[in-house]
């Protein structure tokens, strides 16, 4: 089976010239088609570095990433764009949604711009918050809400244009425990429907969900687990 | 997709109802200033064209220029040097004129009992009435019997009736016009409708008499002063003026010693200066319009600014530079065309005011408004360009970090 996502030895330096730091130094990491993989590393061990090149959102300063064996050092700004929007799905530690829309029009947002029609986008999004229990909530603003509840719009917006990848930085980080496990939970349901998910986590019983652990110590994959 | 953007950049700015408001302050008063500015001078424009219109249609007049000037000659003006047989040539020198007259004038004291008022003294045909499109409040103007006849009749404007008859009727009375050696003594025929003052002459302050009358009994002349010319219309003018101007040149020979004016001509002339003085003053204006346009640059930074993390979200879901771009150039294009409409309807109701209180003449016309509301668009457009780049190059990592 082909891999999803290739990391080829790539490297991330900040800063120009004598004030640089080498957030990334070399790493390498397959993920595969169904593939459930934590990344935990303490904080500055340069674990949301690698998510972010890894979800187009950065590029590295060497090495390639190859997203279904398209190199994205080649692609354009423009292109990498259309990689987020279609091939993958995010999920952040304080959830990012856009404050100012409720949770229907949050999860529309990424069909928006995948220029899908209004009818097949508001089918999608009801569809998608019911799935992640918040029915009767669509016409909600994320401030009316608790932070278990804004994590499941951030989700079903993720899921919104039905993505290869579900990247996830600390999605826990800021839930209490039980609901945090809620999250997990429906992780590995998605999971077990075959959606591709990296989880980024500090906590050991978080990362124990995944199927494969890799832990990073500055800049560099020292383990890796499953 | 603009559909959806459109939608975004509304909803964004309703979410700043307040801000939106005080930042398009300044179109709306720009927009408001130039409609205003350019309404009185259109009105102001529409009145000196009246008055000059009022003064008659298509009226060419044609008055003595000079000598000297040049080259050691002495400059005099000229006076004493039509007859009334350059008027007959005038006439019949092309069928674009269709009346001449003569004319004479001059201030002079005129009396009735212990009422006396200086007035405008002119002597004239009896067409006179058609080339200054004379109307009549009450008797007759002259008829061509009054000429010939050398009749002392007059016709008086509704002044001098004012003055010399403020309790009785004044036709059929006598009035004594004072020159500088006798008294004359002449009948009045006809009162004419108040036009007020037309330029450098007070219509309402005129005595006409028949110009054989003027020229025997009041000025010792027999010279003609100036001619007035009618036009067959408007479009003839030119042609008409081309011909008096053979039948002058023929006689004198010399372009200086005659002066042709045509209404048509300070019409044109007097519009010119009125329309460059409004653009001018909507200049003035539309500099509060930049000022505007600045204070909306200045709110989309800040707009930007805040909403880093939201078009850091943006980015991180899947949106472009263009789309980030298309947002917010559409936010400011979206303020500033509201603060044009509110600008227009201000601009209407502010000048409706003024000719309702101040009583100047105001006139609206579709090109103003026209021109502001495009204006305030691309304000928009220009002074959005700059902030809506700036967010649509903001890095998604540094964007989505931003607090």
């Amino acid at each position: 089976m082909n891999s999803l996502v290739e990391v080829k030895n790539i490297t991330k330096i900040y800063g120009m010239e004598a004030a640089t730091v080498k957030a990334l130094r070399g790493v390498s990491l397959n993920v595969k088609h169904g593939d459930f993989i934590a990344i935990m590393g303490a904080s500055g061990s340069g674990k949301s570095t690698l998510l972010n090149i890894i979800g187009c959102l950065d590029r590295s300063t060497t090495g390639d990433v190859l997203i279904e064996g398209k190199n994205t050092n080649i692609l354009t700004d423009s292109q990498l764009a259309e990689i987020r929007n279609e091939k993958m799905g995010f999920v952040f530690q304080n959830f990012n949604l856009l404050h100012h829309l409720n949770a229907l029009e949050n999860v529309e947002t990424p069909m928006i711009y995948a220029k899908k029609k209004r009818n097949e986008r508001l089918e999608r999004a009801k569809m998608l918050l019911e799935r992640v229990g918040l029915a009767d909530r669509m016409k909600h603003l994320p401030t009316q809400m608790s932070g278990g509840e804004r994590q499941r719009i951030a989700i079903a917006r993720a899921l919104a244009n039905s993505p290869e990848l579900l990247i996830a930085d600390e999605p826990t980080g800021n839930l209490d425990s039980k609901t945090g496990e809620e999250i997990l939970d429906f992780f590995v349901l998605l999971k077990n429907e075959g959606l591709t998910i990296i989880l980024v986590t500090h906590e050991e019983n978080i990362a124990a969900y995944a199927d494969k652990i890799f832990h990073m110590k500055d800049g560099l994959i020292v383990d890796e687990e499953g | 997709m603009f559909v959806e953007t459109f939608k975004i950049a509304v909803k964004s700015l309703i979410a700043n109802k307040l801000r939106s408001f005080l930042s398009i302050l300044g179109i709306v008063i720009g927009i408001a200033a130039v409609i205003i500015v350019i309404s009185i001078g259109e009105g102001t424009s529409y009145n000196i064209k009246e008055s000059i219109r009022s003064l008659g249609t298509n009226l060419i007049l044609v008055a003595p220029g000079k000598i000297g000037g040049k080259a050691g000659v002495r400059y005099v003006s000229l006076s004493d040097l039509f007859t009334e047989k350059d008027g007959e040539k005038i006439l019949n020198s092309s069928d674009a004129i269709i009346n001449v007259s003569p004319v004479i004038q001059k201030n002079l004291l005129v009396e009735y009992r212990r009422n006396n008022v200086d007035s405008q003294v002119v002597g004239a045909y009896a067409n006179y009435e058609d080339i200054l499109n004379v109307k009549l409040d009450e008797g007759r103007f002259l008829i061509p019997s009054d000429e010939n006849y050398k009749r002392r009749v007059a016709v008086i404007g509704n002044e001098v009736a004012e003055n010399l008859f403020p309790y009785e009727d004044s036709i059929g009375k006598t009035i004594v016009i004072n020159t500088a050696v006798s008294r004359q003594v002449f009948k009045i025929i006809g009162v004419m409708t108040p036009k007020g003052r037309a330029l450098f002459q007070n219509l309402d302050n005129m005595i006409i008499v028949p110009f054989s009358t003027a020229q025997t009994r009041l000025f010792h002349s027999k010279y003609v002063q100036l001619f007035a010319v009618q036009a067959k219309s408007t479009a003839d003018t030119k042609r008409a003026i081309d011909a008096i101007d053979r039948v002058m040149f023929a006689k004198y020979k010399d372009v200086d010693k005659y002066k042709i004016t045509s209404q048509e001509e300070l019409l044109s002339t007097m519009s010119e200066t009125s329309r460059t003085l409004t653009i001018m003053l909507a200049g003035i204006a539309a500099i509060s319009l930049l000022v505007g346009g600045i204070g909306i640059m200045n709110i989309m930074l800040v707009s930007v600014a805040e909403r880093t993390r939201e078009i850091g979200i943006r980015k991180a879901i899947g949106a472009k530079r263009r789309d980030i771009t298309t947002q917010f150039l559409l936010e400011s294009i979206l303020l500033t065309s509201l603060g044009g409409i509110i600008g227009v309807l201000l601009g209407i109701i502010g000048a409706t005011t003024i000719s309702n209180i101040g009583g100047w003449k105001t006139l609206i016309t579709p090109w103003s408004v026209a021109i502001a509301f495009s204006f305030s668009i691309l304000i928009g457009l220009f002074f959005g360009i700059y902030p809506a780049h700036k967010a649509a190059s903001l890095d998604p990592i540094e964007a989505l970090r931003y607090e």
